[in-house]
């Protein structure tokens, strides 16, 4: 799996990386049970301090999505041991909250929100050809 | 024998020096980042073909004046050896000082034109390259490192057997030509010096495995497939020099145990060998980044490009980014890898085995 950094965006490189790999688990790029790079080789490809990568994935692990292993580094974790919590739920529910705002102050309506997620929903689970 | 050694290396250099602006990336022309959106800019073909050319010509003008005086004049050792040396360095002068003049032109031409100003500059990274990365694992750098040892072992348990003077430097003939007095340092110099070659080896390839694998945002898989080979290659290579070294110097030094293993130019052969191993090793590395080097038949449309890096490199030649982890990145002009001189690691993993080298070379010689 692929992922694209642009160093010189407005959005902090680790939040580009942790983005990048929990749209590929949801694309189904990855899969449960794959191992990333280590923290050391990813953050040389990416030419950025071994910090922000450890930033990245320790973020991940906090969200439930990984579990960092000391010797065989961080795997990501199957649907099972990542069983979607309320807490986990009210989290998500938060970081939307200010996006839906932001329509709302727009003018949008909730039909034409609830479309783009569906839509969002739906890319995600197409699979990516060709590309 | 000199000149004969001599003149095979010159035009191995030689040819390697014209080819070089056709071996390097494409998007890389003396040493300017040139966005794939320009690629096909007519000026940088005729430069390139120019580079070659001249080049080319002085090179083999300067064989040519070379090897006439030589026949004329017959010239001593020493001032024979003193010619072949200014004309190998002259021959690298044209082509540095060609080198120069394009990448200022190039430079000019691309603040001028504005090249890459509105392309989204990105950096693609593949999560599944590391493990399909084919770097040969550290334990066949350790071997010769074993064999080291042991020879150091051997010559202490053999001192009383070495002759009262020990060579430590041989001829181009094959026969030792410089001595020392006789020492338990001076007896082992040799296997120092090569314990420090080893482990350099051992470090470069190392630290390679640990740098960055580049991947061009608009040929991923292409360049992919070219850094994983690029490694690989490297990887052999170094342990191919690892290896023929090991047994060169081992012979050598056994050959201070039992001097008659020198008597006669016995050891010519393997001079040779060595030599036609080494630069065979490494034609064949920059035969293969000629293969998998990605060519363009045409200027790329694409809304980005790869990170543009030449803030990092000082005249395109010398590498220095403090935010980039990497110790070795390839070169921009020319084949083969450099240091990121801002990494101090690259300081421990190179400089430091060199100047021990150095010190014993100093010491011993």
């Amino acid at each position: 799996m692929i992922i694209q950094i642009e160093p010189q965006s407005d959005v902090p490189i680790y939040e580009q990386v942790s983005r990048q790999i929990i749209e590929g688990i949801a694309r189904g790029d990855m899969k449960p049970g794959d191992t990333l790079p280590s923290v050391r080789n990813l953050a040389a490809d990416l030419c950025v301090n071994m910090h922000t990568v450890n930033k990245s994935y320790h973020e991940l692990e906090a969200k439930g999505i990984l579990t960092i292993r000391a010797k065989s580094g961080a795997i990501i974790r199957s649907v099972e041991e990542r069983a979607l919590t309320s807490e986990q739920l009210q989290q998500i529910e938060k970081n939307l909250k200010p996006l839906v705002a932001e329509g709302m102050v727009l003018g949008a309506s909730v039909d034409q929100i609830e479309l783009m997620m569906k839509k969002v929903f739906a890319d995600l689970q197409m699979p990516v050809e060709g590309v | 024998m000199l000149l004969a050694i001599f003149t095979i290396s010159y035009i191995v250099t030689l040819v390697m020096q014209v080819f070089v602006p056709y071996l390097v990336r494409e998007t890389i022309v003396f040493g300017v980042t040139v966005p794939e959106q320009n690629i096909k800019h007519p000026i940088l073909g005729l430069m390139k073909k120019r580079y070659a050319q001249i080049v080319g010509i002085s090179g083999v003008v300067l064989l040519v004046i070379l090897l006439v005086i030589n026949w004329i004049a017959k010239p001593s050792e020493i001032t024979q050896g003193i010619l072949l040396l200014s004309v190998l360095y002259g021959m690298l002068a044209v082509s540095l000082v060609l080198y120069w003049l394009n990448h200022q032109k190039i430079t000019k031409l691309k603040k001028k034109e504005q090249w890459g100003i509105n392309i989204k500059q990105v950096r693609a990274v593949d999560l599944t390259a590391r493990s399909r990365d084919e770097i040969l694992p550290w334990p066949f750098y350790v071997v010769p490192i074993g064999v080291t040892v042991f020879l150091m072992i051997f010559t202490v348990l053999h001192y009383e057997q070495i002759p009262n003077n020990v060579a430590v430097h041989w001829g181009p003939n094959g026969e030792a030509d410089a001595w020392q007095e006789k020492s338990y340092f001076t007896a082992i110099s040799l296997p120092l010096v090569m314990l420090m070659m080893q482990c350099m080896m051992w470090g470069i390839v190392d630290s390679v495995k640990r740098s960055a694998i580049r991947l061009s945002v608009n040929r991923q898989e292409e360049s992919l497939e070219d850094q994983l080979k690029t490694r690989k290659y490297m990887s052999w290579h170094m342990m191919l020099i690892s290896y023929a070294l090991t047994v060169l110097l081992s012979v050598l030094q056994l050959s201070n145990i039992y001097p008659s293993l020198a008597e006669g130019g016995n050891l010519l052969p393997m001079f040779i060998v060595f030599l036609v191993l080494v630069l065979g090793s490494l034609l064949f590395y920059v035969w293969k980044k000629r293969q998998l080097r990605l060519s363009y038949v045409d200027n790329v449309v694409s809304e980005v490009m790869d990170v543009d890096e030449d803030r990092y490199w000082k005249g395109g030649l010398i590498y220095m980014n403090a935010q980039d982890p990497s110790v070795f990145v390839e070169k921009r002009f020319g084949v083969g890898w450099t240091m990121n001189l801002a990494n101090p690691r690259a300081y421990i993993v190179i400089v430091l085995p060199f100047v021990i080298l150095l010190l014993i070379s100093i010491f011993s010689l």
